[in-house]
């Protein structure tokens, strides 16, 4: 996720002077991550995309109100969230109209990390990515917020209208979960035990 | 000091577990104040074992997928020109009534460009038009002159020289994109009584909505009739078709010297291939699209849908691409003929006839050729303007 700063630079360029090119910018660097966020609220990624799209429409055509926001990077992800939440309704999914009720889904389906660097087997990695994808929705949705769109412990829980120690709860769980799932280590015993050496 | 938890009671830890994972996320997480840190560092002495676990967990935290990325940068960029037409079809739908303040540029001062998008969209294009103008000017190879016609009318005419492209703007405010080796000509009076233009080669026109005074694209084989639209004409004397495609609007399409032949109206995305040959037959290029209808020697196919303009195969050329799908390598280089200003030879008819899809933006003939290695096993010599491909 783009620092405040950077976000917040781009939207100026967009609101005073209608920078094409930072609007570009803007789409291309938040796309991934905001697609993946409305498909945890939505579950089902043509609509996330479609809500996306809507939310940079409406920057484009209020663009002029974009330079006063403070934390661009909550407000994004909030307005994502309003507008994937007016779309469920518009779904009529009867209910599902305040956060509280969003049943978050995040979904793993890509490799986040680079197992050549990690020296990690082929089964390594499957197992790794099963222990993830076992997680409970709403901790998987919380880890993916952290890991992937790299925001922040109070982000997520503003963001998910949850409190700080639910995120560091969930936080917990989750790489507990994954370390108890991969020994990353264990094909090499020697290495494992050369490092526990050096640490006693 | 040292302080072992393990040893301070055995039913608290549960708790001391969870507290110590915890810590541990939020030390990786960089979420971790100074005093928790410390607190880590404590219960990391009880088991120093569990200290190459955090390093492992915080090696796996740090690490990125560079091949993800990337496919995600890809992927966003797709996105980028789906969300592009999205936003061009949602500003038209406004029209500047659901956002009238918004917009700096009132209606008074530029009446085609209703709202700023449309504007800014339209800029794009002038921009890129200008850019292949200059291009051109500068090498002098746009020739404007003012010749008399058989009637005596004088008729502007601009002719565009082989390799290069040029935009123009008509003095009803069409502008028009023509393609290299084309003509366009019309009459000194253009505009005040009707709007007509001759094409010999291919353009590409964004027609100024007018109803009073219809807009009329005569070739030697085709008239084009429209109202207010977007549409690309290919008529080369010496391609065996004709072919005209509509992006928006609406066009007619009659033979001239034929009154009595019936009107073709195409519909947004529909393209017109019509032989020059009285015999009919199927052209190469029906293979990128689904044919809807087929008469005598012309047929109406679809373009494939949801595209943005730049990437239609038509009317690529306008954004300086030249593209192909699933088209034969002979045929290619039928279009980069043009396109480099060279003459290509394939003298194997087994290689011309691979089938192949892509475009070339900033390559030159040589990395070209070089993209087209990769794709077809062949071999070339280029000797001045002259390329050679072989077995």
């Amino acid at each position: 996720m783009l620092p405040n700063d950077k976000i917040k630079n781009l939207l100026n360029r967009i609101s005073t002077s209608s920078c094409e090119k930072s609007y570009k910018e803007l789409f291309i660097s938040l796309h991934p991550s905001l697609t993946g966020f409305a498909e945890s609220i939505l579950h089902s990624p043509e609509d996330a995309e479609e809500v996306v799209s809507d939310f940079f429409i409406q920057v484009w055509i209020n663009r002029q109100q974009y330079s006063q926001i403070l934390n661009p990077r909550i407000y994004i992800y909030i307005s994502v969230k309003n507008l994937s939440l007016n779309k469920l309704k518009s779904r009529k999914r009867a209910g599902v109209s305040t956060a509280a009720e969003i049943e978050w889904n995040a979904r793993m389906n890509k490799i986040f990390f680079n197992p050549e660097e990690l020296l990690m087997s082929q089964e390594v990695v499957s197992s790794l990515m099963k222990a993830i994808n076992e997680l409970p929705p709403r901790c998987r949705t919380i880890f993916k917020l952290v890991k992937e769109n790299g925001l922040r412990y109070q982000e997520v829980a503003g963001i998910m209208e949850i409190s700080i120690k639910t995120v560091e709860a969930q936080m917990a769980i989750a790489l507990r979960r994954i370390k108890a799932n991969t020994e990353f280590l264990k094909e090499f015993p020697e290495l494992q035990y050369i490092l526990s050496q050096k640490n006693s | 000091m040292q302080f072992c938890p393990y040893r301070v009671s055995h039913h608290c830890l549960g708790m001391q577990e969870e507290q110590f994972w915890i810590l541990l996320s939020k030390k990786i997480t960089g979420e971790a104040s100074p005093q928790e840190l410390r607190m880590l560092d404590i219960l990391l002495l009880a088991d120093p074992s569990r200290v190459t676990m955090m390093e492992n967990l915080e090696e796996f935290w740090n690490s990125s997928s560079p091949k993800e990325k990337a496919a995600a940068a890809q992927n966003a960029e797709e996105a980028f020109l789906n969300h592009m037409n999205r936003l061009k079809s949602a500003k038209l739908e406004a029209d500047g009534e659901l956002h009238p303040s918004i917009s700096p540029f009132p209606e008074k001062k530029i009446p085609f460009y209703k709202n700023q998008l449309t504007y800014w969209l339209g800029s794009l294009l002038i921009i890129l038009g200008l850019v292949i103008f200059f291009a051109s000017v500068d090498k002098k190879e746009q020739m404007v002159k003012v010749v008399p016609n058989q009637a005596g009318n004088a008729l502007n005419e601009v002719s565009i020289s082989p390799g290069s492209r040029s935009k123009i703007q008509l003095p009803d405010g069409s502008h028009v994109w023509i393609n290299s080796s084309s003509k366009i000509s019309y009459s000194k009076s253009f505009s005040s009584k009707s709007r007509e233009v001759y094409l010999n080669g291919e353009a590409y026109f964004e027609v100024v909505h007018d109803p009073a005074h219809p807009f009329i694209v005569h070739t030697a084989a085709i008239d084009v009739k429209a109202l207010g639209t977007a549409f690309n004409v290919k008529a080369y004397p010496n391609d065996p078709t004709v072919e005209a495609t509509l992006i928006h609007g609406s066009i007619e399409i009659s033979r001239p010297g034929q009154p009595d032949a019936p009107k073709i109206m195409l519909k947004p995305h529909e393209k017109l291939v019509l032989n020059r040959n009285p015999e009919p037959r199927v052209s190469g290029e029906t293979a990128k699209t689904s044919r809807i209808e087929y008469t005598n020697a012309a047929s109406v196919s679809l373009l494939k849908r949801n595209r943005p303009d730049s990437e239609i195969v038509e009317t690529a050329w306008v954004y300086n691409k030249l593209a192909f799908e699933d088209e034969k390598l002979k045929d290619i280089t039928r279009k980069m003929e043009n396109w480099y200003k060279v003459k290509i030879t394939i003298e194997s008819s087994r290689l011309g006839d691979y089938t192949l899809t892509g475009s070339f933006i900033k390559e030159n003939l040589d990395e070209a050729l070089k993209m087209l290695q990769y794709l077809v096993p062949f071999k070339y010599s280029v000797n001045g303007n002259e390329v050679r491909i072989y077995e």
